[in-house]
């Protein structure tokens, strides 16, 4: 099973325009896996995003590429008191917007193999650090 | 409801983005953070934010500012 997955439209962004000065992250409900997320999905048509209290997008600057790849300051998704989020949370989207006009341009799930994390408790922390690596 | 920053003065690149949801609600999260996240800074301050991804200083609002020890949950 791939952990990692570059969307056709996300490949085509990235060769023309790079990331985005500002990338977004996304909580996504599905996993890489044919039926899933999977190479021709777009932001447009859905990648599976969650919702529940508070949920948002977590935003940060593109970081510098450094030893052929790029490593995203740690994110973190915490429930607090609620307990609408969903019982499986399987990957994070890396999109170009805030909203769905964008592209989505890639995805790791957030656990090898695809494992869920049950993001459904209150009192629950999902922490994650994104890194795309150059390879030939 | 309004969106919210939870984030730290000394590490402002550790935060989390809240939107839509109540400052009872970000309160519960910035305490679920200070319980869970190893290494979470130890000034987690609330801030309301008018826009949730650009956030300048005459919009970020701090409503929040007791420190972990005092926090009130």
């Amino acid at each position: 099973v791939a952990d990692f997955i570059a969307f056709t439209a996300g490949i085509n962004s990235l060769l023309n325009n790079g990331l985005p000065a500002t990338c977004y992250f996304l909580l996504s409900s599905q996993q890489i896996v044919g039926g899933g997320l999977e190479a021709g999905d777009t932001l447009v048509g859905g990648v599976g995003e969650i919702s529940g209290t508070g949920y948002a997008r977590q935003s940060q600057a593109e970081p510098s590429a450094a030893g052929e790849q790029v490593v995203f300051a740690m994110m973190s998704w915490s429930t607090g008191a609620a307990t609408d989020w969903p019982s499986a949370v399987h990957s994070v989207v890396l999109a170009t917007t805030v909203d769905n006009s964008g592209v989505a341009l890639c995805a790791w799930h957030l656990q090898a193999g695809g494992a869920a994390r049950n993001m459904s408790g209150a009192n629950t922390t999902l922490q994650f650090t994104p890194t795309l690596v150059e390879t030939d | 409801m309004a969106n919210f920053w939870i984030t730290s003065k000394t590490t402002p690149e550790f935060r989390m983005q809240l939107a839509d949801c109540t400052f009872e609600h970000a309160k519960s999260v910035r305490q679920t953070m200070i319980d869970n996240v190893t290494d979470a800074p130890l000034d987690l301050f609330i801030y309301q934010v008018d826009d949730l991804y650009e956030p300048t200083k005459k919009t970020l609002k701090p409503v929040y500012d007791a420190k972990p020890e005092d926090n009130g949950g």
